[in-house]
């Protein structure tokens, strides 16, 4: 681990920044035109971001602030993990838990920093935040979990590796069907998009844990949104969508994963957060769960099936 | 110097007449009787002794072997303790604690089936007298009336065997009613049991006990928990393991209604809110137990059980009696934090409680060990686990008593001194050291539990049964 | 310095602390200290004396890596909770009997660690129940000892029965020899196996077993809490590790049905660790009280440690292993973080206090670390142990246990996060405005702790290199380690890489965050109210039922302790019945079954 990856990583970051801010540019332009209207132009939300961190902004101490620079760096950590289509920061610290579990000293840090606001609503939020994670990371675990003993392998890059070069059925979203589709359920409920996203709660401005923010705090978590969405879809894509043997073929792949649930988020109405819960735990967790029982017992997904 | 045994009966007994006459000096006529015999007791010839003029076995016999040797020290020594305990409680009672004395010792040490039944009258009469302290008529009538049933009983079975076997004397009955087929003798055990029954605690026959122990003060709580039913237990042992030896039926019959005692008495206990009532049940379960395995032949373990009971007992009895004398009463829910500023009688009684229940560093522990491995290494585990579920529930109720008596406090608040219920000594000096001596051994002989075995059992069994089941340095049969 | 020598010297360290403290508790409670130091610092000597043995009275011990392993753990937990004892003297009703029974215990946890038989192991195993149980009657609740004795000796009666049969079927007590025996008598060995594992799950606090930890640890006095959660609950561990070892279960029962490669009673057993993990965290998540919330959450972890020692394998042993050390190290900072606000604070439940942060922020980063080792979030330790029980469950393909593992995994960023928000963030309350740091005499050993945790997070091999060798001990498969890193068939752990980047990614954001324009600092009043005025800091907090969309949703789910009280109901209610039919008063009902026993008698004789 010389100075050069580290020199990668940065790299990567910056360009994992623009490729993802560009991407959620775009996607404001599509939920728009869902909706009949014109949209925003496709660098708006880059403007969003600079001029918030230009901006002015106000400090309710110092965990307030030491949550935003927590929840940054861990994220940010968490994306240099990632592999692209073949490509690795640090080698040989893709490992699948690793990943999930260091995304969330992010969420954490994020959660410390709303909680550390003194706002109630920004607690409130948090707490539905925790909740909801408790609802789709399970069904997702589960099959990550069947995953790993279907393959023999717990790094997403070989996950990944594994899927290339058979087509599109070789993709575990099809060898595992019920697996894929619990997968990109809980890629709704990661991303909070509708009907998971009760806890952001985008149309109620005041309601939710960015309550108190504004200024660099605000730009911050712009950012680390962002970092956050690429890290989810990536290891959907990796994970399920057999990565890519190139980066171009992993960007498009990336794109059209990322739109979909755009554009589902964009015609569906909206769970309250224990109807959350109850849907995962009712649907996706036993889907995952079959899916498992499937893959241990009969050894069916190992292999291309179809 | 070794004396003759006799005199264990004989002193008490002299004594008990001469107090009759010098009323003013009773006080001292008791100490020096108790504290005589409880020295005396060390210093007895061992073997068979003849009295009354014939020759054995026709004469009159006392047998002091190394079984009826543990039964005297714990009568007298305890005697003496209970006294000490609670001498000034002794005032009324001198004669009929002495000359119960006189019967408890010839109890343990007759060798003669007609004469135990004597000793076994002589016992009840000052028993009954005793329970009068309780100031309860009703509870001593019931309790004459029910030892009156067991007497008749016992001469009932008596009788009948001494019709198959022509003798009074135990080691010939012994050997008899060993030639005499086991359906014949069932009826006669059936009803011997029922006589020894009535002082052991044991069902069906147990019927006094809540009247009388109930209502029992320092002194008569540990005169009737530790010293009659530790001498009524001895008895059941010689006369159920060494005289007539039940076979399979009265076996099966006798230790299914010793074990029904057992699990009845532990049960009733954990409902009782009374501090006596507890101990009492506490003890009736104890009885169950020791009677069960004297009735299965494992004589040792059984022993140590009557021990450890005699000791915790005595502990447990006075402590109680004194605290329902100082606050006038024994629901432990209304004693909360007594132990506060009573460390020693605390600490002694915590002790107790832990060796009863069978806890470990205390001599209890050795004792269940025992039980346990005896029944284990024949191969049986229903007794095992009917006798574990029994702990469980002891510990329970003895833990809920310490855990109250002990730390005072509402619930949510940390334990406080100030809410205890006073600051009233529970022992006077004398009781104090008495009661802290016998801690000091039930703690000792946790440490050297294989010495204490030797002491009991000096040539490895009593009885003719094999000793202790169980080596805690596991020098014979453990691991080597 | 031989084995028995440490025991008695600690047990003469009680004594003194018990003649000391009669004279001035505060010196006592110093006593405790250093009693419990020497022990830690002499176990951690004995190092090198692994194998010797020695026998004292009728107590026969040895020492293995194993015990030594435990041991350290369990003497951490008490030597850094001795440093909270001076201060909390005026607090208890007998400070004297405190110190020795603090002191106490702790001889006879060492003494189960060093067992060689089974009678040495049970005797310190009961010493250390009723000891602790008389330590917790101090604290704020007589029900709790009492639940937890009663719990406590319905596991070490069972245990103590299987102890026994053992031995009256092999002849032994050596701890390793005990049960070899027992291939041959395979309806023994499954009533052996589920008796002799009862007292490990009554002690880690296994569902039905659970009950007593909610009402012990957050009742407790606060200074023996951390101590019961990070130390005496591994006790319980060490009797599950025996009975996977000592008793050889996968030998004994392989003959046996089994699931995924695991002989059903074992497999039985893991699943009650796994209900234990789901029912510890759906509790722990509506607690009110910060302590009883970290206890369910011990409960929880409990069925990790479990789930991994019991698979006995290459991976999954070592987590569970490496999760004695992280659990025991998190949980007791945890507790003693909470123990310090409520030094201040003089309460635990969360409704009544917020924003210590401001007031107390050594101790805030103190629980921090804790809760983020708890949660399994790198770069703590637990993170590493679970990852490695995740890794071994993954590899068996034991799909049930698995989810409840992750369900328990993220279920303890819900539960953890609530004490951080309710006591540590949000609004202080102006009751607390003036409220100091703690002194440093009790800062050190929370930092210690955190330090602990943060080394089991970073250079996890330093620990996992001692389970190897207690792995190779037990004739198992060790887990591989390379330098740095953790190499598992499913792939490998660097923890230090992870570390480094995680610190990478951490500076990159500060020197951001701090290039761009300094930000104004507004009073913590000063939030966004829809324009309401609010003026008292009690109102702004939220933190009473704070998951309470979720808890809705499983608040009929029925109470374990309903079970307990029912037995006890019953249990009177049996006296009641044998009292009325036995010991009456009345001569006449004693006739009656005098006439009844000898009827049946004779009637049984005519059958003869």
């Amino acid at each position: 681990m010389g100075a050069l990856n580290f020199l990668y990583a940065f790299l990567m970051l910056l360009l994992v920044f623009i490729f993802q801010t560009t991407l959620t540019g775009l996607n404001r332009k599509v939920t728009a035109r869902l909706q009949k209207r014109y949209g925003a132009r496709w660098y708006q939300q880059f403007l969003d971001i600079f001029k918030a961190l230009r901006k002015d902004s106000t400090s309710h101490g110092w965990v307030f602030d030491f949550g935003v620079i927590m929840a940054l760096g861990g994220i940010m950590a968490t994306v240099t993990f990632i592999p692209v289509a073949g490509f690795r920061a640090f080698p040989g610290t893709d490992n699948v838990f690793v990943i999930s579990y260091l995304l969330a000293v992010g969420m954490l840090g994020m959660a410390m920093s709303a909680a550390g606001s003194g706002n109630p609503w920004a607690s409130i939020g948090v707490g539905r935040a925790l909740t909801n994670m408790l609802a789709y990371d399970i069904p997702l675990m589960v099959v990550i979990f069947t995953m790993i003993f279907a393959f023999d392998s717990a790094s997403v890059g070989q996950l990944a590796e594994m899927q290339q070069g058979m087509g599109i059925l070789g993709w575990n979203f099809f060898r595992m069907p019920l697996g894929g589709i619990v997968a990109v359920i809980a890629l709704l409920g990661m991303l909070g998009k509708k009907p998971f996203d009760s806890f952001i709660a985008p149309a109620e401005i005041a309601s939710g844990p960015m309550v108190e923010y504004g200024g660099k705090h605000l730009g911050f978590m712009f950012i680390l949104h962002e970092f956050m969405t690429f890290i989810e879809v990536s290891l959907i894509i990796n994970l399920f969508f057999g990565g890519g043997a190139t980066i171009w073929e992993y960007m498009l792949k990336y794109a059209i994963l990322y739109t979909f649930t755009n554009i589902i988020s964009g015609v569906m109405p909206r769970f309250k957060i224990d109807q959350a819960v109850k849907y995962f735990y009712r649907v996706p967790l036993a889907m995952a769960i079959i899916q498992g029982l499937v893959v241990i017992f009969t050894g069916l997904g190992v292999t291309i099936w179809f | 110097m070794m004396i003759n045994p006799v005199l264990l009966i004989a002193i008490p007994l002299g004594l008990a007449f001469i107090a009759v006459v010098f009323k003013k000096l009773q006080g001292w006529i008791l100490a020096i009787g108790v504290a005589a015999n409880a020295f005396l007791v060390f210093f007895v010839e061992k073997g068979e002794t003849a009295i009354g003029g014939f020759k054995l076995p026709f004469a009159i016999s006392l047998v002091l072997d190394d079984f009826s040797f543990i039964g005297v020290i714990l009568v007298n020594v305890l005697t003496l303790a209970a006294v000490a305990v609670a001498f000034r409680k002794t005032e009324k009672y001198v004669p009929v604690i002495l000359a119960g004395l006189a019967g408890l010792n010839g109890m343990v040490l007759t060798g003669d089936m007609f004469n135990l039944f004597v000793f076994m009258e002589i016992t009840a009469i000052s028993a009954y007298i005793l329970s009068s302290e309780g100031r309860k008529p009703e509870q001593s009538f019931n309790y004459l009336v029910i030892g009156s049933i067991g007497s008749v009983l016992y001469l009932l079975g008596l009788i009948l065997i001494y019709g198959q076997t022509g003798t009074l004397n135990m080691s010939l009955m012994a050997e008899k009613s060993a030639l005499i087929g086991q359906a014949a003798m069932v009826l006669p055990l059936v009803l011997i049991f029922a006589g020894i029954a009535v002082e052991a605690k044991l069902l069906p026959m147990s019927g006094w006990v809540r009247g009388v122990l109930g209502n029992s003060n320092a002194l008569t709580g540990v005169m009737f928990a530790s010293v009659y039913s530790s001498a009524a237990l001895m008895v059941f042992g010689r006369v159920f393991s060494q005289v007539l030896i039940p076979g399979t039926t009265a076996g099966v019959i006798i230790i299914v209604i010793a074990l029904l005692t057992f699990a009845a008495g532990q049960v009733s206990a954990f409902r009782s809110k009374s501090l006596r009532q507890v101990l009492l049940y506490s003890s009736i379960a104890q009885s169950g137990l020791a009677a069960a395995l004297f009735a299965t032949g494992f004589v040792f373990p059984a022993v140590l059980v009557i021990i450890n009971n005699a000791a915790g007992k005595m502990i447990m009895f006075s402590t109680a009696g004194n605290l329902e004398e100082k606050y006038g009463t024994d629901d432990y829910v209304g004693l909360g934090g007594a132990f506060v500023r009573n460390m020693p009688a605390g600490v002694a009684f915590t002790i107790a409680a832990l060796s009863l229940t069978g806890l470990p560093l205390v001599f209890g522990f050795y004792a269940k060990l025992n039980v346990l491995a005896a029944y284990l290494n024949q191969g049986t585990f229903f007794v095992p686990a009917v006798v574990l579920a029994g702990t469980i529930i002891e510990g329970a109720y003895f833990i809920r008593i310490l855990i109250k008596l002990w730390a005072p406090g509402k619930e949510g608040e940390w334990a406080d001194a100030d809410q205890s219920v006073g600051e009233k000594k529970i022992f006077n000096p004398a009781g104090t050291v008495v009661v802290i001596l016998v801690t000091l051994l039930i703690i000792l002989s946790g440490f050297l539990p294989d010495s204490v075995g030797k002491l009991v059992a000096p040539g490895g069994g009593l009885l003719g049964d094999e000793g202790p089941s169980i080596s805690m340095t596991m020098e014979k049969g453990g691991d080597q | 310095m031989n084995l028995n020598l440490v025991i008695i010297v600690s047990v003469a360290f009680a004594i003194a602390a018990y003649l000391v403290s009669k004279v001035n508790d505060k010196a006592g409670a110093f006593m405790t200290v250093a009693g419990s130091m020497f022990a830690l610092v002499t176990v951690f000597l004995l190092r090198n004396s692994i194998g010797s043995e020695i026998s004292f009275l009728y107590f026969n011990f040895n020492l293995t890596v194993t015990g030594w392993y435990f041991s350290l753990v369990m003497l951490t937990a008490y030597s850094m909770t001795a440093f909270f004892n001076p201060f909390w003297m005026k607090k208890l009703i007998y400070p004297a009997g405190y110190n020795f029974l603090y002191l106490l215990s702790m001889a006879g946890t060492l003494g189960v660690f060093f067992a060689k038989d089974f009678i040495t192991l049970f005797v310190f195993w009961e010493t250390v129940v009723w000891s602790s149980a008389f330590i917790i009657q101090m604290g704020k609740s007589r029900q709790a000892a009492y639940v937890y004795y009663v719990i406590s000796a319905i596991g070490s009666m069972a245990t103590l029965f299987a102890i026994m049969f053992a031995y009256g079927t092999t002849g032994t007590f050596v701890i390793n020899e005990a049960f070899k025996g027992l291939a041959g008598y395979p309806g023994r060995a499954i009533v052996i196996f589920i008796t002799f594992i009862a007292a490990g799950m009554a002690k880690i606090g296994i569902f039905p077993f659970h009950v007593w930890l909610p009402s012990a640890h957050g009742s407790a006095p606060h200074t023996f809490s951390p101590v019961l959660s990070g130390g005496l609950v591994k006790m319980g561990a060490f009797v599950a590790l025996l009975s996977v070892t000592a008793f050889p279960a996968y030998e004994i029962f392989k003959d046996m049905a089994s699931f995924r490669g695991i002989p059903l009673p074992i497999y039985f057993m893991m699943a009650l660790g796994a209900i234990s993990i789901v029912a510890g965290t759906l509790m722990a998540i509506k607690q009110e009280d910060a302590k009883k919330l970290l206890a369910y959450s011990s409960v929880a972890n409990g069925g990790y440690i479990l789930i991994g020692l019991l698979m006995l394998d290459q991976v999954g042993f070592a987590g569970g292993m490496m999760h004695i050390v992280n659990h025991a190290v998190a949980s007791a900072a945890a507790f003693l973080s909470i123990a310090a606000v409520a030094y201040r604070t003089g309460t635990t439940k969360m409704s009544e206090m917020g924003g210590m942060i401001h007031r107390m922020p050594v101790t805030y980063l103190v629980y921090l670390i804790a809760i983020i080792s708890m949660a399994g979030i790198p770069p703590m330790g637990g993170f590493v142990s679970k990852w490695l029980i995740f890794q071994g469950l993954a590899d068996k393909g034991l799909i049930f246990l698995a989810t409840t593992a992750f369900f328990g995994s993220i279920g303890s960023f819900l539960y953890v996060f609530r004490p951080l928000s309710a006591v540590f963030l949000g609004q202080t309350f102006t009751r607390d405005l003036e409220k100091k740091e703690v002194g440093f005499f009790m800062m050190f050993p929370m930092l210690i702790l955190t330090l602990l945790s943060l080394l089991t997070g970073v250079f996890p091999n330093i620990f996992l290199r001692v389970v190897v060798e207690i792995q190779s001990a037990f004739g198992m498969l060790p887990v591989t380690l390379a330098e740095n890193t953790i190499v598992t068939s499913n792939g490998f752990l660097d923890a230090f890489r992870v570390f480094i980047v995680f610190g990478f990614g951490f500076a990159i954001a500060f020197v951001l965050f701090v290039i761009r324009r300094k930000s104004r600092k507004v009073e913590l009043m000063d939030t966004f109210t829809s324009a309401e005025f609010i003026h008292t800091r009690e109102l702004l907090h939220y933190s009473h039922s704070f998951y309470a969309p979720f808890e809705r949703l499983y608040e009929k789910a029925p109470d374990t302790m309903k079970l307990y009280h029912k037995a006890a109901v019953k249990i009177n209610e049996l006296g009641n019945m044998a009292e009325s039919a036995f010991f009456g008063i009345r001569p006449a009902r004693t006739v009656l079954l005098v006439m009844g026993m000898v009827l049946i008698v004779i009637i049984a004789g005519g059958v003869l």
